[in-house]
Formats: structure tokens, C-alpha cells, sequence
């Protein structure tokens, strides 16, 4: 279990995370979405006890991260953002390491790592110097380092950036698997769909701070049981608010130049009478996609801007 | 401990997998043993061994001409034929193994240095022979990062002669070129009466030894059968120690910049024990390359079998000292470059004058002084009175005693600097 209360921290000016709380728990996957720059590797690193908070608390496993650190970091598994493998050493030697270091013993390794390198799909390459591998297999060597000894807490940060769709599903039913055996996981990503399709709840991070969090349903329910319709071509930014004052239940989510979404209670019914108005407006509609709500609306609902810039 | 000793199993399999680097260590003090005996030896002016670099400078620029200028000077003389030459006929030859490595000065090579923008020099190398580029390459790296360290000291004439140069389209003023070469002038005055001082003395004495006063002729009166390679042997050993410490120690840098220190950190281990591991790898690496040295030394100049075990373990003390020292200069280093160039200034000075490039007993007396007091020269010292089983024991154990807690020091201080920085970039 991971408890994070009031977290602060600030680089002289910047402040890269303000006052974020909350909780995940064993079991189950807890996402943490924004997009670059929000705070999400700082978040990690005052987990794991590689930055020092300007303010609050972290707990790991009930243990005070800065002042029970052994007892707390004896139950890491860390996956950082950026590539953290010895290049010039094998997989089998970067695994055989890194379980050393956290703690497994010469027979636990001589079992485990064979079924790591197995699960990420590098046991054929296992011998070879890491230097010699492509990026996704440095990636997903990089994972295997940090989940290698069974930690009870994981930390993953971003760690299917560069990796192929098919190793990518496979590291995500990893992630999963991981879970379900009672590992508390936290996973932070810039991509909705894994955020969606991954994890049990997740807070949604901007700016350092927490804009939304909850369940996948509660955070649906944020917008309310609305399609969602989005229209390319041109629009005028005064008239059309004007002209779609007097449909209700609708609800104007991002209003650009050459874009609009829009939220509304029953899209197909309405859709009639929603591009009547927007001609009547002078608008020029060329596209029309309809969507049910997700974590993307909603981050642009609650931002006004899109999740990948 | 069990950490401590897989952090250096770790970087002692990392090692095995360069061995050409670790081989590098040994071989520029290995082959200065050689061309001293054969040039101070018999008499035989017969096989030296040259590095015949081939040099294109598309640049010509002042940074080009002092690199190239200085592979002309000092012990680099007799190391380094090098021969100016076009690109396409420097490939035409590389590729006929008619010599040891080309270097290409890229046209803007200077400015961009200047400008500190990213700029890389060539060096295509002849693939039949394997030692002589590698030392090619060793040097030229240093040399650059010596030029580049030389850009910073001089940082502002230079760069307001670039500016001028290229904003104004008329070049730079006399009056700036005149105050450039004062600034330059002085600072090669002082460089130079500090980095190459004993060449010249090493060229009048060595021939005529016996015209030396003071206390060198009576060292070497008193041992007549000193054999040149015997001279010089001890003070090349710690040469390579110094190499190995400024090899080994640059290793922090990779860990840092890597992130696997960061990952260690996130470990339940402190960073001492990575840092400890590290120099427990260190010392088995230093350990076996002396030993190989020290029994190669048996065997050609005929020491003492029996003294070479404490003469081993003093120079292995002295390496793990050094060690510690070069690492806490590179945790504070604030890129790999600097610590680079740092460690270099540090090791390059010690080693010319604390004995390992010209004997003390050929050095004129004011410098033999300051070269005994210098750390290693002061090691090298106690070194060779263990091998002459001169050493006083009572002495040397009250020295390991107090540069030990030295090195504990060095150490903690490591660590904590680690830790707060070693998650930064
Ligand atoms: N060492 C540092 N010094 C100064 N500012 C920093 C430092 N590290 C991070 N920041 C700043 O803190 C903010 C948050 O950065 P962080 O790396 O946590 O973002 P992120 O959410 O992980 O982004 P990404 O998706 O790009 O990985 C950014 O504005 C960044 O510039
Ligand atoms: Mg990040």
C-alpha cells in the first residue's frame, strides 16, 4: 500500500507536484494520467526516496519512506521513465544484479530470472551484451529489473513509451498479473487508453496538481451519461456558443477555431437540430465523430486542453 | 558485505568485457619502459615504437594548430610521428595500413569549441594494428579535453575575438589580437615552466650522468648497477596506477548518468556500499594488474621476490587511496567532461612531477623536492625503499593506519554527495 499525503516539491521556481494525496492499495492498479511535465516522475521519485519532499508525507507498506527508508524501500520494485540497465553487462547478468540487489538469493534467481527474461519475451537474446539490443528490448529489460524479485509495491513509470503494440499488451497482462498476486501498483502514463483499460482507479495530474480522481466510473460520471460529439471545419468562437444556448443538456467541452466538442444527452436524436444551429451560426461543419465519454473528454473538460499536445 | 562484493563482481564483469581499455592502462607506461630502454638502453638506436598519425585540418584554426602543436612537445615527441596530409589521400592510405590512425579536424572544429557547441573529431585507425591507435585515441582525448580546458581559462578573450570575428564582418581588431597573445603568452609561460620542465634536464643528465652534483650522483654511485628499465620501472608502475585510478573512478560518472545509481538508490543499500563496491572492484583490478607488473619486473630486473608482496600490497594502498580521492572530485564534478578534464589536471601534474615520467634521480633538486612531497611521489618513495628492503616498518604501518580513516573519510564524503546529487542530472 502506498499513502501519499500533502506531497510537495519544488525545484527553485517550479513547483513539480503541490499538495497531491492519495492512497493505492494492494491488489489493485492505481493510475496516475497527465500529460508531460505534470509531475508524474517527480511523484515517483519522492516515493521511492530519490527526491526529498519540500512537504508531506509518504508511507510504503505503513513505513515512513525518509525515516523508516530500509523497511519501506525493502518492499520497492522501481521501473523509472529513463533506461537504468548496465548496457555493457547480458540481460541474464543486468537481472541476476538488480535481484541481488533487492534481496533474492543465488537459488530464488537461478529460478526466477530464466521466468522473467521468459515473460518479457528476451530469453533468446538473454547472453548477449544489452548494447546490442533495440530500444523496445532495452525497455522491456528495464521492466523485467524492477519486477524481477516480487516486490509488494510497484512503481512504473511509463513503461510502454517505444515498446511494439504486441510486447506492449504483453507488459501490460504482465503488469496485470502482478496485481492480481497482491502487488500494490502504481503506473503513471501520458495514454488514456492504457489508463483506461489497465487500471482500478487513477488521478488524473496537471500542473503538479491532482484535477480529478476516482474509479474509471466515477470519473465517467464526471460527465455526466452524455455522448460526446466532435466536429471539425470552421467555427466561429461568439456565434456559436450563441446558437447552441437553447439546446439543453448540452454542454460546449472545447471550442477552437477549426474544432468543437460537445457533450449532450442523446447525440443521435439531437443531431439534427445541433447542425441546424451551427449553420444558423455560419459555421461549417466537414466531420462528425460521436464517442462515448472518456478520460480524454474529461481531461479536456476539466483542462480546456487536449491530453497530447 | 554480500551487496558490497556483487557491486564489484558486477564491475569487475563490466571490465572483463573492455579488455583492450584495461590494457590501455598498462601499455602507455609499458611502452615508455620500452622506448626508454631501448633509447637510454644499449645504445642501440634501432626499433622505437610510433604512432605515424596522419593529420587533415580542414580547420587551421588556432585550437586545431595547439592540439596538433602539442602532440609535438614534451614526451609526446618521440611517441607521435604525425604527417599533414589531405582527407581522401589519409583514407587511401589508412585503408593500405599505411599507418597507425587518421585524424580529420572538421572545418569548424575551432569556432564551434570556442562557441561550445558539440564538435567531434574523426579518427578513422588503421585495423591491422591494435595498440597503437587505441593510443592514439587515449591521447588525442585528453588532448582535446585539454584544449577545451585551456578555451575555459582563456574563455573570455577568446570568445570576445569570436564575436568580433563574426559579427563584424572586418575581423577582429589589432588591438584585440595584441591583448589575445599578451593573455596567451603569459599563460604558456607558466604552463610550461610547470608541465614539461624536466625534458631538457632529462636530455643533458641522462648522457652524462657522472657530472651531477648533489645528492642524484650519490644515489647513483651508490648503486652502479642500476639498469635503466630498473630506474624508470617504479615510477611507470605508479604512472599506470594513476591511469587506472582516473579509469576507474570515471566509471561514476557512467553509473550516474545511466541511472543505475539512481536505481541502486532506490534499493534498500546505501549508496556507501555501491561506492564501496565500486572500490573493492577497483582494488582487485589494480591488485592483479600490479602483481602481473611486479612479477614481469622480477623477472627482467631481477628484484626481490620476497620484498614484492609488501611492495605489492604498499602500491595496491596507494591505488585505493587514490581511488577514493578521484571519486569524491568526480561526484562533485558537474559533468563527465569536467570530471574528466578535473581528474586530469590533477593526475597529468602528479605524474610528471611526482617521479613517474622522469625518475627523481635524474631530476634537478629544487623539483626531486617538490616531487617527494607530491602524495604519489612520497608513495613512490616508501614504494621503492620496500623494494630496495630499506623501508622502515613502524612507519608505514602508522601511515596505512592514518590514510586509511583518510580514505573512510573520502568515502562518506562520496556517499553524501551521491545522495543528493546522484538522482539529479
Ligand atoms: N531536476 C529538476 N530540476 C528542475 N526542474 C525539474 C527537475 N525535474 C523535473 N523538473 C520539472 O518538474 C516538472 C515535472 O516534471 P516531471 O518529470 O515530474 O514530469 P512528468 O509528468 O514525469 O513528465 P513526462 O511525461 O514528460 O515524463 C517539470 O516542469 C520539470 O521541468
Ligand atoms: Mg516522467
Amino acid at each position: 500500500m502506498i499513502e501519499v499525503k500533502g506531497l510537495r516539491k519544488e525545484y527553485k521556481e517550479i513547483v513539480a507536484v503541490d499538495d497531491i494525496s492519495f492512497t493505492a492499495e494492494r491488489g489493485s492498479i492505481f493510475g496516475l494520467l497527465g500529460p508531460n511535465g505534470a509531475g508524474k516522475s517527480t511523484t515517483i521519485g519522492c516515493i521511492c526516496g530519490l527526491l526529498e519532499p519540500t512537504a508531506g508525507q509518504v508511507r510504503v507498506m505503513g513505513h515512513d519512506i525518509l525515516r523508516e527508508s530500509i523497511q519501506a524501500k525493502s518492499q520497492l520494485g522501481v521501473v523509472p521513465q529513463e533506461l537504468a540497465i548496465y548496457e555493457d553487462l547480458s540481460a541474464t547478468e543486468n537481472l541476476n544484479y538488480w535481484g541481488a540487489a533487492c534481496g533474492l538469493r543465488r537459488k530464488e534467481l537461478k529460478e526466477r530470472v530464466p521466468e522473467v527474461l521468459e515473460l518479457t519475451g528476451l530469453q533468446d537474446r538473454a547472453k548477449e551484451p544489452v548494447k546490442h539490443f533495440s530500444g523496445g528490448m532495452k525497455r522491456r529489460l528495464n521492466f523485467a529489473c524492477g519486477v524481477v524479485h516480487h516486490p509488494a509495491v510497484l512503481l512504473l513509470d511509463e513503461p510502454t513509451v517505444g515498446v511494439d503494440p504486441q510486447s506492449r499488451v504483453r507488459l501490460l497482462d504482465l503488469v496485470r498479473e502482478q496485481a492480481v498476486a497482491g502487488t500494490c501498483v502504481l503506473y503513471t502514463t501520458h495514454y488514456m487508453e492504457e489508463a483506461e483499460k489497465l487500471c482500478d482507479s487513477l488521478a488524473i495530474i496537471d500542473h503538479g496538481k491532482i484535477i480529478a480522481a476516482g474509479t474509471l466510473p466515477e470519473l465517467r460520471a464526471l460527465l455526466g451519461e452524455r455522448d460526446l460529439l466532435r466536429m471539425s471545419g470552421v467555427f466561429d468562437k461568439t456565434a456559436v456558443p450563441a446558437a447552441l444556448a437553447e439546446l439543453e443538456t448540452l454542454e460546449i467541452i472545447q471550442l477552437e477555431d477549426n474544432a468543437l466538442t460537445l457533450a449532450l444527452g442523446s447525440a443521435p436524436q439531437m443531431l439534427n437540430r445541433v447542425l441546424q444551429a451551427l449553420s444558423s451560426s455560419g459555421a461549417q461543419v466537414r466531420e462528425t465523430t460521436m464517442n462515448q465519454p472518456n478520460l480524454e473528454s474529461l481531461f479536456i473538460k476539466l483542462t480546456g486542453k487536449e491530453l497530447r499536445e | 558485505m554480500n551487496f558490497i562484493w556483487q557491486t564489484a563482481l558486477k564491475d569487475l564483469r563490466r571490465r572483463m568485457k573492455d579488455p583492450i581499455a584495461l590494457l590501455m592502462w598498462v601499455a602507455i607506461p609499458g611502452l615508455m619502459l620500452l622506448l626508454f630502454s631501448v633509447v637510454f638502453g644499449s645504445g642501440g638506436e634501432s626499433v622505437k615504437p610510433q604512432v605515424h598519425l596522419l593529420v587533415a585540418d580542414q580547420d587551421n584554426s588556432f585550437a586545431s594548430r595547439l592540439l596538433l602543436g602539442s602532440l609535438g612537445q614534451g614526451p609526446m615527441v618521440d611517441l607521435f610521428k604525425t604527417e599533414r596530409i589531405e582527407e581522401e589521400e589519409g583514407l587511401r592510405r589508412i585503408e593500405a595500413g599505411d599507418a597507425s590512425a587518421l585524424l580529420v579536424i572538421p572545418p569548424s572544429f575551432g569556432e564551434k569549441l570556442l562557441k561550445q557547441e558539440k564538435t567531434k573529431l574523426v579518427l578513422k585507425t588503421n585495423p591491422a594494428q591494435r595498440i597503437l591507435p587505441g593510443i592514439a585515441e587515449e591521447v588525442l582525448s585528453v588532448l582535446v579535453d585539454g584544449v577545451f580546458y585551456l578555451q575555459q581559462v582563456l574563455g573570455t578573450p577568446l570568445s570576445e575575438m569570436v564575436d568580433q570575428a563574426t559579427i563584424g564582418n572586418s575581423g577582429p581588431s589589432d588591438q584585440s589580437i595584441a591583448s589575445f597573445s599578451v593573455t596567451v603568452n603569459q599563460l604558456m609561460t607558466r604552463a610550461e615552466t610547470f608541465a614539461f620542465p624536466p625534458v631538457i634536464k632529462l636530455g643533458s643528465e641522462a648522457k652524462r650522468p657522472q657530472e651531477d652534483a648533489g645528492a642524484a650522483r650519490a644515489e647513483e654511485t651508490e648503486k652502479p648497477s642500476r639498469s635503466i628499465g630498473e630506474l624508470f620501472f617504479p615510477g611507470l608502475l605508479f604512472m599506470s596506477i594513476l591511469f587506472m585510478g582516473q579509469g576507474l573512478a570515471d566509471d561514476l560518472w557512467r553509473e550516474r548518468s545511466g541511472g543505475t545509481l539512481a536505481r541502486a538508490m532506490t534499493t534498500r543499500h546505501s549508496v556507501t556500499r555501491v561506492v564501496m563496491g565500486k572500490l573493492l572492484a577497483g582494488v582487485v583490478i589494480m591488485s592483479t594488474i600490479c602483481a602481473l607488473a611486479l612479477v614481469a619486473g622480477a623477472f627482467l630486473y631481477d628484484l626481490d621476490w620476497m620484498r614484492m608482496l609488501g611492495s605489492l600490497l604498499w602500491a595496491v594502498f596507494t591505488g585505493f587511496l587514490l581511488l577514493a580521492m578521484l571519486m569524491l572530485i568526480q561526484s562533485y564534478a558537474s559533468s563527465q567532461r569536467t570530471g574528466t578534464v578535473l581528474t586530469s589536471l590533477i593526475i597529468f601534474p602528479l605524474m610528471m612531477v611526482g617521479g613517474s615520467f622522469f625518475p627523481f634521480e635524474i631530476m634537478p633538486s629544487f623539483l626531486r623536492t617538490i616531487g617527494r612531497w607530491t602524495p604519489n611521489g612520497w608513495s613512490l618513495t616508501i614504494f621503492k625503499a620496500i623494494l630496495a628492503g630499506e623501508a622502515q616498518i613502524p612507519m608505514i604501518g602508522g601511515a596505512v593506519v592514518g590514510l586509511g580513516s583518510v580514505a573512510v573519510c573520502l568515502l562518506l564524503l562520496t556517499a553524501r554527495r551521491l545522495r543528493r546529487t546522484g538522482t539529479g542530472s
